[in-house]
């Protein structure tokens, strides 16, 4: 039983990083339509860049207070690091694209995703000390272990929750909650879901599409750089192709949830979180990803919209 | 309709003025949370880092800094030319390198038969590696392996394990080289050794000093072995799309050399799984292939691999594949021998899934049985997942005194590594030569 | 108001308008009729710079607004109300409202014109915590027209407000648009309810095949025999 609780208890703390990233994928889903492939290895920059800056800061040696405050900076630079780039991305890229067949940008998105890869990979050969010294580029990169993962219970107990946990659930949450109250209480919020749901209309409206399609790119990229910060302070290793493998469990998670649909996405990310979880303890760790994915593809047979997904959008 | 228009009040302000209310609130629990978990712990935020001496890395042969005679003065040498301290694999690259240039020198004409011949009949008196020779199928005799664990951010050695004579060591007959193959094959002119190795991606560190350590043997000729002028190319068998070494990549290489009839040597692979696919290709135009690192079972030893292994790389018969480092049953067997050394009764084995991670991971269950330990469990993990977590806390469940893990650092060992510790498994963690090198360190911040 | 001269506009190779001249004047209801496929639509789309102006002028209130992007039009008081309502399904009727008001920023004045709406249809002040994709066809043309009403505009563009809804819902959409126009707003009404369309307009054009075939005043192309055997079915 407890067991289960503790599965449980890891499965929520990294379905909150899926569901961060997974957001990011929906929301730009829900606006064009168009599967941002690149957005994983988007978030692998950020975490890139986020272990840079916590090398320069020399955080890993500081004490409690400067890292506190230090976190909080890095945090900032890799959110409006990742929002810029993101929406650079579709400036350069996509908006070009947006009269073309759905296939263009689709493709160009891939073409983005293999760019941001081997950036990635020149990165981890720089020569800086956090990067290994540049020995190795393609090697797993070491991100300092900043918040204790002593068991706040004490050390016997037989259940384990650490401030680790405590500060990714606590922080996605706050996260998610700002991002809720943006997109139902805000004009441009409002103007997004309008845009999503319907973009003929939402133009009729005198909301100016391009300029929505901007900030959800640059909201998106923003939490994809927080989720980055909050991936290497938990996860501890950051290496290139991560974007790759947490970008296909974010964007699965964005499919189970119903994709464009902004709390599906958190559900689904949390959902996948869980059954990973609980299939490394009951079903065996190397059927991870036949059990995430088959599930995908079960629900897909028996609710194709998703969890929370509305039925089929209408079209214009 | 008075009220109506009251309560209608276009929420737009509502909402706004909601948001400015809560913004700071959540920025303020925010840091509140991130300062109670920073300095949650003592003073030093960094308290929970994994002591590098609960992991024990099997390797075979000395570490560098262990090598004594030849061996030294290769490490002294590399030094000397590349500024850094050799990773373990190095001196098998050199190795692998030195018999290539001494069969050619006693076979003294670039006959592809005739180089295979001199290759297998390879003896080496005190070189680096100490005293050697190949087996009939292509093994080294050499059975010497170090036990290793981490202190201080490096490999620290801690004893010699193994060292007893391999099956099939016994001397061989020598054959007169002269009547082999082509008498009238080119005795001057260029010869081309090339080495394919993952240079791009994960594994690049390892290769990358490999390669160091063929550029040292093939520099100490001078360029001339005989009358053959030396050419050496290092291709790459990885691709970034994969990250590490690439089926399509390996075979195109092996291809490559087959059909080139200046190439007599190809050094390589890294990977066994790469290996299987060259052997065939290579086997077929009797092209000599040393492996500087390959030590999956099957590809030399008759009955440890699958039914049709080594057959099945042999087309032709002939054996052109050899290897300088001992093979995985030699490994996995002297890690359960050392684990029981150390007093472990029950551990918890894991694999990568990949030829030499699960193959390895076998021979070690095969032997920890034989000499009494409990395996406790056995999983093939995800090599490209992101953590371990769950694994391990349900690792921990099965209370091991050890783990074991067949894999590689690209496979993922260091995140093992910091994930036992994320979940307070108080086990000690040992780890097969894939994860002899610095990377290994790093990626598990030890 | 609002002057098309020769305008030509079509999707892609296909040219749907070749070269259409209307005029609207400040104040007027005026009705565009035609048979399906006639471009009527179209011109709409034209005027609301969804659809690129590729020949001729289009200006409103004295000012060229060819490739003047759509949300710029909503900005400057020309305001669509598109065919088959397109109302945000997700979102509360009071959301789809304050869509309606996105370019505008004074809060009072948003305040009185949805109370205003709210009067004009009692129905959406009931349900306007409702989903918007939940209400009846009836009740989703309203917040259509209420949401147009919502941006203040100089002129409504509507197309096809009466499609597939019950007689009765039709006369109240009908007597909103009187009631719009006597309070300043001027009209061009796309109908394929010819006979209430020009009842109710000042002036009316009679559109075929991507030409205005007809301009007249309304009660004249009422008698008109042409008029009275295509479009009125008699």
């Amino acid at each position: 039983m407890l067991t289960l609780a503790q599965q449980l208890w890891i499965g929520l703390t990294n379905g909150m990083v899926f569901a961060l990233i997974a957001l990011g994928y929906t929301m730009v889903y829900g606006i064009l339509e168009l599967i941002n492939f690149a957005h994983g290895d988007l978030f692998m920059l950020a975490s890139f860049l986020a272990l840079t800056l916590v090398g320069l800061l020399g955080l890993a040696t500081a004490s409690g207070p400067v890292v506190v405050v230090g976190l909080l900076g890095v945090v900032l630079a890799c959110a409006i690091f990742a929002a810029l780039i993101n929406r650079t991305v579709d400036r350069v890229v996509y908006r070009p694209l947006r009269n073309a067949p759905k296939l263009a940008p689709l493709v160009s998105a891939i073409g983005v995703s293999f760019v941001f890869q081997n950036l990635g990979l020149f990165w981890g050969g720089l020569p800086l000390d956090v990067m290994g010294g540049g020995l190795a580029a393609a090697a797993p990169k070491s991100f300092p272990d900043l918040i204790p993962s002593t068991n706040l219970l004490g050390d016997g107990a037989a259940f384990r929750i650490t401030a680790k946990d405590l500060v990714v659930i606590g922080s996605s949450l706050c996260v998610m909650v700002a991002l809720w109250l943006f997109v139902t209480r805000s004009r441009l919020g409002k103007a997004m879901r309008a845009t999503a749901q319907n973009p003929l209309a939402a133009r009729l409206m005198g909301i100016d599409v391009d300029r929505v399609i901007s900030a959800t790119f640059l909201i998106g990229g923003a939490l994809a750089g927080f989720a980055a910060v909050i991936y290497g302070l938990y996860v501890n290793t950051i290496k290139f192709q991560d974007g790759y493998q947490n970008g296909l469990y974010a964007f699965t998670a964005a499919v189970l949830g119903g994709i464009g649909n902004i709390p599906g996405a958190v559900v689904g990310g949390l959902v996948i979180g869980i059954v990973r979880a609980l299939s490394d303890q009951y079903i065996g760790a190397q059927w991870q990803q036949a059990v995430v994915f088959g599930m995908l593809i079960a629900l897909l047979v028996f609710r194709p919209q998703g969890l929370l997904g509305a039925n089929v959008r209408e079209k214009v | 309709m008075r009220a109506s228009h009251q309560e209608c009040r276009f929420p737009d302000e509502k909402g706004r003025a909601v948001q400015r209310k809560r913004l700071p609130r959540i920025a303020a629990a925010l840091a509140a949370l991130l300062l109670t978990a920073a300095c949650g712990g003592d003073k030093q935020p960094t308290v929970a880092a994994p002591k590098g001496d609960r992991v024990f890395i099997t390797f075979g042969g000395l570490p560098p800094e262990e090598l004594k005679g030849k061996g030294a003065d290769f490490v002294a040498a590399y030094k000397a030319k590349f500024g850094s301290t050799p990773e373990g694999y190095a001196i098998y690259g050199y190795v692998a390198a030195q018999v290539a240039i001494d069969a050619l020198r006693r076979t003294g004409r670039a006959d592809r038969e005739a180089l295979r011949v001199a290759v297998s009949e390879t003896e080496q008196i005190d070189g680096p590696l100490g005293s050697w020779r190949f087996t009939t199928d292509g093994d080294t005799t050499l059975t010497t392996m170090s036990g290793n664990t981490v202190r201080d951010g490096k490999f620290a050695f801690v004893t010699v394990l193994g060292g007893g004579a391999a099956a099939g060591s016994g001397a061989r007959a020598k054959t007169d080289l002269a009547t082999i193959g082509d008498p009238a094959a080119p005795k001057t002119g260029p010869v081309k050794f090339v080495s394919s190795l993952p240079l791009t991606g994960s594994a690049s560190a390892q290769s990358g000093t490999i390669v160091n350590g063929i550029r040292l043997a093939l520099e100490e000729t001078g360029g001339k072995i005989g009358d053959f002028s030396v050419a050496y190319e290092s291709w790459d068998d990885a691709s970034a799309k994969k990250g590490d070494w690439d089926p399509e990549v390996e075979a195109q290489n092996a291809d490559r050399a087959a059909k080139d009839p200046s190439i007599h040597f190809y050094l390589g692979t890294y990977n066994s799984g790469a290996a299987k696919i060259a052997m065939p290709i290579l086997n077929q135009a009797n092209l000599v292939m040393i492996s500087p690192a390959n030590t999956y079972t099957g590809l030399t030893k008759p009955g440890l691999g699958e039914p049709n292994e080594p057959a099945v790389y042999r087309p032709t018969g002939k054996v052109n594949y050899h290897r300088v480092v001992p093979a995985d049953d030699i490994q996995g067997k002297v890690g359960a021998e050392w684990m029981k050394a150390m007093g472990a009764k029950r551990v918890y084995v894991l694999d990568d899934r990949g030829l030499y991670g699960k193959g390895i991971a076998d021979v070690f269950v095969a032997t920890a049985e034989e000499l009494g330990l409990t395996v406790v469990g056995r999983e093939g993990t995800d090599p490209k997942a992101q953590e371990y977590r769950s694994l391990m806390t349900k690792i921990k469940t099965a209370n091991p005194d050890f783990v074991y893990f067949g894999g590689t650092t690209q496979t993922n060992a260091g995140q093992i590594s910091k994930d036992m510790v994320a979940v307070g498994l108080d086990a000690k963690l040992m780890l097969p030569d894939g994860c002899f090198e610095q990377a290994f360190i790093s990626a598990a911040g030890l | 108001m609002l002057r098309v001269e020769q305008a030509r506009a079509g999707y892609g190779a296909v040219e749907v308008l070749r070269g259409i001249s209307l005029t609207v004047d400040e104040g007027e209801i005026v009705t565009l009729i035609g048979a399906n496929g006639a471009g009527k639509t179209t011109t709409l789309h034209t005027l609301s710079g969804l659809v690129q102006l590729t020949g001729g002028r289009i200006t409103f209130l004295g000012e060229n607004i060819a490739g003047v992007p759509a949300h710029e039009l909503v900005r400057r008081g020309l305001v669509h109300a598109p065919e088959g309502r397109k109302i945000f399904s997700r979102l509360t009727v009071l959301e789809n409202l304050e869509m309606g008001a996105y370019t505008r920023r004074d809060p009072d004045g948003i305040a009185r014109d949805l109370a205003r709406v709210f009067e004009l249809f009692p129905i959406l002040a009931e349900r306007r915590r409702q989903a918007g994709g939940t209400l009846s066809g009836g009740e989703q043309q309203m917040l259509a027209v209420g949401r147009a009403m919502m941006a203040r505009p100089r002129l409504l563009l509507l197309d096809e407000p009466s499609l597939g809804l019950a007689p009765l819902i039709v006369a109240r959409i009908f007597e909103v648009i009187r009631e719009l126009s006597k309070s300043g707003v001027t009209i061009l009404l796309v109908e394929q309810n010819a006979r209430m369309a020009l009842r109710l307009a000042h002036r009316g054009y009679v559109m075929e095949t991507g030409a205005i075939l007809l301009a007249d005043a309304a009660s004249a192309l009422l008698e008109n025999e042409t008029v009275r055997a295509a479009y009125l079915g008699e």
